[in-house]
């Protein structure tokens, strides 16, 4: 995965949801895991990187090409999104969310489009539901939906901003299954959590983020067992207690 | 004991009918022979007239305004005993009341451009010549008989008569004498008037058909009146200018005009009532239950027990025709049913509600495109468009149509010289209810989540095609009970354009009712058809929703 944050702030009023992030990978990463508190600014890091936020000042570049306002809309097209409170279309059965955008954006026939959005939703356990409206699907078919929407089209990263933080337990674990097959099959996702043993058990990087600022990057075994900064330890305690 | 209680019964009798008030309708709008001071007091040679008649007859005075084509109306279902309102004593009035001796002969006048070559009848019978007149007068009578070849337009109001043609919108005004007289005082630098009567007139009182009693009172009075000078003090005292003006033009001033002896009234066949009765009653009751089945067959559980809730439906309508029933019936006593008239104009109050649907529909596409217009430059972030958008929203909301109507059509049509008053109609109306549109569909799609814009932009569509694919489709589903709320109401408010005289629906039927002096005849057959009209879009609009719904 190749990222590069500089000096990337972003001000939302008298707040800074990012204050000078520099962030350099170049490594062979697949998985890519945020953590840290809520408000912490994870939200903020995954939407300036997925082109749907315009930092306030500094630059960032992906893949070594680096985003400006006009390329952004490119941008968005060439990676996929994931939102914590799914954002599927609600006048759409599940097959037309995944299919519209095929048709649309990525220049597929109506019927190759379909296609593809049936296959995408089969792999993710949905064939049976492709005719449903969002409405008649549960939480967890929601998420998955909204999964196979963001993988149809091929997305160089695939971009999760706390995809499970909707669901209960066994609902997130149906959709932790789904990003970790995506991982293995050498899809590169960023994703923030609040599930450390997904973190702990998926991720080739561990990212801490808190106040705006990345406190610790690192591989998991590093920041949950060899060596957490202080403050990641203070906050593993926490989250951990129950 | 059997003489007492008749001395019992001849007392309240007696004490009854020196009680009851005299109840006299007028439309103030008239001076100065009836109009409201600036002390908002009732004041003038009619109010004067009926103030003498209450105190000759020994009655309390009650004076009722009403709008002049609706006295006879008034007068008719009992809500007032005698109409003393400059009304002009003709045998079209004739059928549906009867009149006193006459108390004032005038005649019709003409108001013409300052420099119309038009000199007398002869020069409007041209075809193509444009007549207004005010509605249901005896000018728009006379018009229509006298003039077949001309374009008559009958307004509502005196100003704007008058304005026609001071604008040269219209060639001529046939109205009264003095009416015309003091319009051209309004207008000198634009009209001219030509007040050598047209055809002679005599106003009289109205009274209601059958009240015998009360006329030969009234007759007795106005003879009285005459011979103590009451016509001619009232004349010194409110009419002084016009009768130096009248007796130097060589025309007789207007109360001393020969008074030729009433003629009995004659019998106009009417109808009978128990058939125009049941015909009412027939469509209501055959409206109630063709409602009723619709709403029924669209419920889920109708079938289910088919027997029961036929029975329910059935005692629900009988009800509502028993108490359509006894309101008509309250007021069949007093009111003489006339559908022959309305029925021989049906096929010009039919061409009034074609063109109703068909400034409908085109002001509705152009409400459409305004509405979405000016949502889309709200939204457009720059920000001169935005405030514009708003402030026009905002300001054609806060006035009345009506306002929007007559200001449209006689400042802003006559600077920009658009003449038709059907395009000016249309155009009002559309650019009237784009401005609701507009707020309804602003509302619709800021209802929409930020986080179906963000979802949008997310899976790569552009502005575009976020509202095209995303936005709009559910914008359209949420407001389409409000669009079609607001679609119905200006079906309805389409019916405003009669102030500007447009030949619609309601114009037309107005002319029918005033032509043939009836009311009900017309404001029934207008009820039925708006609904023929507002029902189906009710209907198309239900359609509509249950085929865009999503939410479960």
């Amino acid at each position: 995965m190749k990222l590069s944050f500089k000096n990337v702030t972003c001000q939302f009023g008298t707040q800074r949801a990012l204050d000078d992030v520099s962030l350099d990978l170049e490594n062979d990463e697949k998985v890519l895991v945020l953590i840290g508190p809520s408000g912490g600014g994870k939200s903020t890091f995954l939407r300036v990187l997925g082109g749907l936020l315009t930092p306030t000042s500094g630059t960032v570049s992906v893949a070594g090409s680096i985003l400006t306002p006009q390329g952004l809309l490119n941008h968005r097209r060439a990676n996929g999104f994931v939102f914590q409170s799914f954002n599927l279309f609600p006048h759409l059965t599940a097959r037309e969310n995944v299919a519209l955008p095929l048709e649309k954006v990525h220049g597929l026939t109506p019927d190759e489009s379909a296609t593809k959005a049936l296959a995408s939703l089969a792999r993710f356990g949905l064939a049976d539901h492709a005719e449903k409206l969002p409405a008649q699907l549960s939480g967890g078919q929601q998420q998955r939906v909204g999964i196979a929407r963001a993988v149809a089209p091929g997305p160089g990263l695939l971009i999760l901003d706390e995809p499970t933080s909707a669901l209960d337990p066994e609902m997130s674990a149906e959709v932790l299954d789904a990003v970790q097959a995506l991982a293995a099959e050498g899809q590169q996702v960023i994703l923030s959590t609040h599930s450390m043993g997904f973190a702990r058990a998926a991720a080739d990087r561990v990212l801490y983020l808190a106040k705006g600022k990345i406190i610790q990057a690192a591989p998991p075994k590093e920041v949950f067992d060899t060596d957490p900064s202080p403050e990641v330890s203070k906050f593993l305690e926490r989250v951990m207690r129950y | 004991m059997k003489t007492l209680f008749t001395i019992i019964l001849c007392l309240a009798a007696a004490f009854t009918h020196a009680a009851s008030p005299l109840r006299i309708g007028t439309e103030p709008e008239y001076p100065p022979f009836e109009f409201v001071d600036e002390n908002g007091e009732l004041d003038g040679v009619s109010i004067q007239m009926a103030e003498a008649l209450a105190a000759s007859l020994g009655r309390p005075l009650e004076i009722e305004t009403i709008k002049f084509d609706a006295l006879i109306l008034a007068l008719k279902s009992g809500k007032i005993d005698c109409i003393i309102s400059s009304m002009t004593a003709n045998d079209e009035r004739r059928k549906s009341i009867s009149f006193s001796d006459p108390y004032v002969t005038t005649g019709l006048a003409m108001l013409v451009g300052k420099d119309s070559t038009i000199q007398s009848l002869e020069d409007l019978k041209k075809p193509g010549t444009r007549i207004v007149a005010k509605l249901g007068t005896t000018g728009e009578l006379f018009a229509r008989k006298a003039l077949p070849e001309a374009t008559i337009t009958a307004l509502p109001q005196d100003p704007a008569c008058a304005l026609e043609v001071a604008q040269g919108k219209a060639d001529a005004w046939i109205y009264d004498q003095l009416s015309i007289f003091h319009h051209h005082k309004q207008h000198p630098k634009t009209t001219k008037a030509l007040l050598s009567p047209l055809k002679a007139e005599q106003w009289a009182i109205g009274l209601r058909k059958g009240d015998e009693e009360l006329r030969t009172q009234v007759n007795a009075f106005l003879q009285e009146f005459r011979a103590e000078g009451g016509f001619s003090k009232l004349g010194e005292r409110y009419l002084s200018e016009e009768k130096q003006l009248m007796e130097s033009a060589g025309i007789p001033f207007i109360f001393d005009g020969e008074i030729k002896p009433q003629t009995p009234p004659s019998e106009v066949a009417q109808e009978k009532t128990s058939g125009t009765l049941f015909a009412v009653l027939s469509l209501f009751g055959v409206g109630i239950g063709i409602t009723a089945l619709v709403k029924l067959s669209a419920a889920p559980g109708w079938r289910k027990s088919l027997p029961r809730n036929l029975l329910v439906a059935a005692i629900i309508v009988a009800a509502l025709s028993g108490a359509c029933t006894f309101i008509l019936n309250s007021l069949n006593e007093g009111y003489t049913w006339n559908w022959a008239g309305i029925w021989a104009r049906r096929a010009f109050i039919l061409e009034g509600w074609l063109l109703t649907i068909g400034i409908s529909l085109a002001a509705l596409i152009l409400c459409l495109v305004i509405g979405i217009a000016l949502v889309v430059a709200g939204r457009s972030g720059i920000p001169p468009l935005a405030a514009t958008a708003r402030a026009y929203s905002e300001l054609v909301r806060g006035t009345p149509l009506l306002v929007v109507l007559l200001v449209g059509y006689y400042v802003i049509g006559n600077a920009v010289g658009l003449d038709s008053k059907v395009w000016v109609g249309i155009l009002l109306l559309g650019l009237f209810a784009g401005a609701y549109l507009a707020e309804v569909l602003r509302g619709g799609v800021e209802s929409i989540s930020s986080t179906q814009f963000e979802a949008a932009r997310a899976v790569g569509f552009d502005r575009f095609q976020t509202y095209r694919y995303v936005i709009v489709p559910q914008v359209v589903r949420r407001v389409l009970p409000a669009v079609a709320g607001l679609f119905i109401m200006l079906v309805k408010d389409s019916s405003l354009l009669s102030v500007i005289g447009t030949a619609e629906f309601t114009k037309q039927t107005d002319i029918a009712r005033a032509a043939t002096f009836t009311g009900l005849e017309g404001y029934l057959p207008l009820a039925v058809g708006y609904l023929l009209i507002t029902l189906p879009l009710a209907w198309i609009a239900k359609k509509l929703e249950a085929r865009f719904t999503y939410e479960s």
